[in-house]
């Protein structure tokens, strides 16, 4: 199938990734749907030996004297310089899905520990995640499993598990009630006994297991039998986890989360409805696999279709590293830059600061991400990236080179004007807002007219300042 | 720069601030700093997660309260504070021993405090029970927020449309049809302008115009597109009047370090002090959902939360607006009366909620609900007592002065704790 348009491969790379430069996304458009979008899901075959090199010889994570913020860095330095863009959008989206916060956590690696785990198991059986994250000592402690015991079971995560992780309270396509204030006591009771047991080993290292490890404690566990969605059995955590991963519900919750993340917001239109059906097929004919859910959402028509378009609002995260992988920006050689704080405390002032989700049911994303503060954060990112002239800036990280800027500067103004918003989307724009951003090239700094030049004064005064306008557009803020 | 332990303590009990002003102020106007004598300014105060009510406002002389708490209950002997002064306010009822300086303030009668508040079939989900009380409909919590409501109905005959306003997302309450958003939190509000490249500063002015040009375009109603835009414009030209706000903003009054509230709090009083059309005001405090481990966490959130509103009203003195202002607070729901094995407590129901200001009729409002066994409801909740949109009537009905039926869409008697 060789069918695919360089728009196409764009908002391909754009929602399964960050989005890239020209020459990834024609290489990307060249294999056809199905290719492209199997090289983007099947991403264990691309090496990351450089990556894992470079950041762990960036990240002093495995010894003492762990910086303040450096699992925002190391999170945000993976985005942006990993080969395998889909691994990292699944975890984010695992991330925002299985919301936990480090403000809880009693040892802030734990949290670090679990985006790992989110990671492993990011596409295989849902059954396989949602126990690996029952099981993570992060969540543990945030929905206050380690205090769930027998006799005095804690509902705090047996409520979140069917609320927010698999089925929703009702029923994405018939509206029924999916459980009943009794399910979610004997669920809890399900999982008593489950904690987590203090290794004592500190710092954090990717290849070893973190300081806290879970265990069952037998004789805190719950063993009488329970009734849950009306079947009466002496049932444990584990044996919990398949019943939800087996409901049609959960099926459907899980679709309906996945298109409006990758795809677009699903209404309750029959149509709608259908569609959430369809996939939830996929879902149950396929052993729950996320893989091939996510692989069927992706090369689907609806993913290619008219709505699809730009019809999601960029995340903070998705701005950001979208932007500095399109933008070719300079780190430097040894990558140090990557590290330089204030990049990801525009993060922070979009409203999105990873390993911190404002509650349980993670960031409310599309039009939640947008107010006057957060779009002024958003306007303030562009013009700090693009005015970031050289590499090392006493106090900001990445920078544009004019070099860089001169692959798209072109003879005109209008030709220019025409490559950056190519490059930045492909944005397409009505003809008032084409004119203003061509006359804005075509305007000395006194408000004047002035001759459009392709050189470098030209680029340093007027393209810097076209780079900001454009992602200044509504349209940019759009995914 | 944040040090982690900044970081970290803004996760914990993040507090941000939104408000509504009228469109006018942004456009130009001649700029009048005199608050009218007879301003009327709201601020609502959510904290989130589902405060323990009772242990905020605590029964002491009830033996089922103790029955219910065996380790987390306060006895009367332990309502006082470090330095041994009372917190109790009646021979029922006293204040958890962290909230010193709301006795005070109660003792002045400007602290309201209205118990048993909530609504019929209550929802043990923190975001159900939150939709109800920002939307004020328990029956289908769907559609915009009371308060966004009454901006579009109350002050749609200004100029144009209103402001809405929060930080990170949008409060449900503050939602509406005419309303866009302007917002702060302390920790952004210095960068709360509109940046261009400092090496051209000649270009600013072309850029600002091709800025608003852009932003202006017309977009579908509704769309994405049509908010961002229009948003940006409001970004843009607020950005000004916000940072004129602060600029003439000072005080003698020192504030709590370390205190997101009462950072927030201050960012309010900035507002307030500087645009006269600001009068409408909402912040949150996080981290109340207390499943285990209560008693620390509770502690120093309420610990907080004293200390923010006392500094907040001596702010509000300084600057001759102590009279102009109403703080209501809320939480979408108490906790369950029975603790848990965990050292907590799980969600609630009915609770206490606090009204505070000069203009407030201090004292005890509401009934508390009965906690013995047979009052309970099946899941071991109290019952409700006080609809909580009959705090909403008061609050519109006799602060805001505006008919609380076409908020509310039905009648609901005011509390008495306002005249």
């Amino acid at each position: 199938m060789a069918d695919l348009t360089y728009a196409d491969g764009a908002h391909l790379l754009r929602r399964a990734g960050f989005g890239g430069p020209p020459a990834e996304i024609e290489s990307l458009a060249s294999l056809g749907r199905q290719g492209a979008v199997d090289r983007l899901i099947d991403y264990e075959q691309i090496d990351t030996g450089k990556m894992d090199r470079a950041l762990k010889a960036l990240l002093p994570l495995g010894r003492q004297g762990f910086l303040a913020d450096y699992e925002q860095r190391w999170w945000f330095a993976r985005m942006i310089t990993t080969p395998r863009p889909f691994e990292e959008k699944m975890t984010l989206f695992w991330h925002n899905h299985f919301a936990t916060s480090e403000s809880k956590a009693s040892f802030y690696m734990t949290m670090l520990y679990q985006i790992l785990t989110l990671r492993q198991y990011a596409l295989g059986r849902f059954d396989d995640l949602l126990l690996a994250v029952a099981q993570d000592p992060a969540m543990l402690t945030w929905l206050d499993g380690i205090s769930n015991v027998a006799g005095r079971p804690n509902e705090n995560f047996a409520r979140e598990l069917q609320e927010l992780f698999t089925m929703g309270t009702i029923d994405a396509v018939t509206g029924e009630t999916n459980y009943s204030e009794q399910d979610v006591k004997e669920i809890a009771r399900a999982f008593t006994g489950w904690g987590i047991a203090d290794t004592g080993r500190l710092g954090f290292n990717p290849k070893k297991p973190g300081r806290y490890q879970f265990l069952i404690r037998d004789e805190l566990h719950d063993s009488g039998s329970k009734t849950i969605y009306g079947r009466t059995a002496n049932f444990s955590g584990e044996d919990v986890v398949g019943i939800i991963a087996a409901r049609r519900s959960t099926a459907r919750f899980l679709v309906k989360k996945l298109f409006t993340f990758y795809v677009y917001p699903l209404s309750d239109s029959a149509e709608d409805k259908a569609t959430v059906e369809r996939f939830a097929d996929v879902y149950m004919d396929n052993d729950h696999s996320i893989r091939e859910l996510a692989r069927a959402i992706l090369s689907s028509d609806e993913f290619f279709s008219d709505r699809a378009r730009f019809a999601l609002v960029k995340s903070p995260a998705e701005l950001i590293v979208g932007s500095l992988r399109t933008l070719g920006v300079d780190y430097r050689d040894d990558g140090a830059l990557l590290l330089q704080r204030p990049m990801y405390y525009a993060s922070l002032a979009m409203g999105m600061t990873l390993f911190q989700p404002p509650d349980v049911s993670g960031w409310k994303l599309n039009i939640g991400w947008i107010n006057t503060a957060t779009l002024l954060a958003r306007y303030n990112f562009a013009n700090t990236l693009i005015t970031n002239r050289t590499p090392s800036p006493p106090e900001y990280g990445p920078a544009v080179s004019n070099d860089a800027l001169k692959l798209y500067t072109k003879a005109t103004a209008q030709d220019t004007v025409a490559s950056l918003l190519n490059l930045l989307g492909p944005i397409s724009v009505d003809s008032d807002t084409m004119d203003r951003l061509t006359k804005y090239l075509e305007t000395d700094s006194g408000g004047g007219p002035s001759p459009f030049v392709n050189d470098d004064a030209t680029i340093d005064r007027k393209i810097r300042g076209l780079v900001h306008q454009i992602m200044c557009l509504p349209q940019f803020q759009l995914n | 720069m944040p040090t982690r332990r900044e970081f970290i303590k803004r996760a914990a009990g993040a507090a941000t601030v939104g408000l509504i002003i009228p469109r006018s102020l942004l456009q130009a106007r001649p700029y009048s700093a005199a608050a009218a004598a007879n301003r009327r300014i709201l601020v609502v105060l959510q904290f989130i997660g589902g405060n323990d009510g009772l242990n905020t406002v605590i029964p002491y002389s009830d033996d089922q309260y103790h029955r219910l708490r065996p380790t987390l209950g306060f006895k009367e002997g332990d309502l006082k504070d470090d330095q041994g002064r009372s917190t109790i306010i009646s021979d029922r009822f006293g204040l958890h021993p962290s909230l010193t300086k709301i006795k005070d303030l109660y003792d002045q009668g400007r602290v309201a405090i209205v118990q048993g508040v909530g609504y019929p079939n209550p929802s043990d989900s923190h975001f159900t029970s939150s939709d109800i009380w920002h939307t004020g409909n328990p029956g289908l919590p769907t559609g915009n927020g009371w308060l966004g409501r009454y901006a579009d109905l109350a002050l749609a005959d200004q100029t144009g449309l209103q402001i809405v306003a929060e930080t990170f997302t949008i409060p449900r309450s503050l939602s509406a049809d005419k309303a866009i958003a302007v917002s702060f939190s302390s920790s952004t509000l210095t960068s709360y302008a509109f940046q261009t490249d400092p090496q051209y500063p000649a270009d600013r002015e072309s850029q600002v115009g091709l800025f608003s040009a852009n932003n202006s375009s017309m977009f579908p109603a509704g769309s994405f597109l049509d908010t961002i835009s229009r948003d940006g414009i409001d970004a843009l030209r607020s950005a000004d009047e916000i940072a004129k706000a602060i600029d003439g903003y000072s005080s003698t009054v020192a504030y709590p370090s370390g205190n997101s509230l009462a950072d927030a709090f201050k960012v309010v009083v900035e507002i307030v002090s500087g645009v006269p059309e600001a009068n409408l005001l909402y912040l949150l405090l996080s981290d109340f959902d207390t499943h285990a481990q209560q008693a620390d966490r509770h502690r120093s959130l309420l610990s907080e939360f004293g200390d923010a509103v006392k500094a907040f009203y001596d702010d509000l003195s300084v600057h001759g607006l102590a009279d102009n202002v109403v703080m209501m607070q809320w939480s979408e729901f108490g906790r369950r009366p029975e603790e848990n094995g965990s050292a907590g407590t799980d969600h609630g129901a009915a609770s206490s909620i606090f009204v505070i200001g000069n203009p407030v009729k201090g004292g005890l409002y509401g009934d508390e609900p009965s906690l013995a066994p047979g009052d309970l409801d099946p899941v071991g909740n109290p019952r409700f007592t006080v609809d909580f949109r009959a705090v909403y009537a008061t609050v519109l009905d006799r602060w805001l002065n505006f008919d609380s039926r076409l908020v509310l869409g039905g009648e609901f008697p005011a509390l008495d704790f306002l005249a």
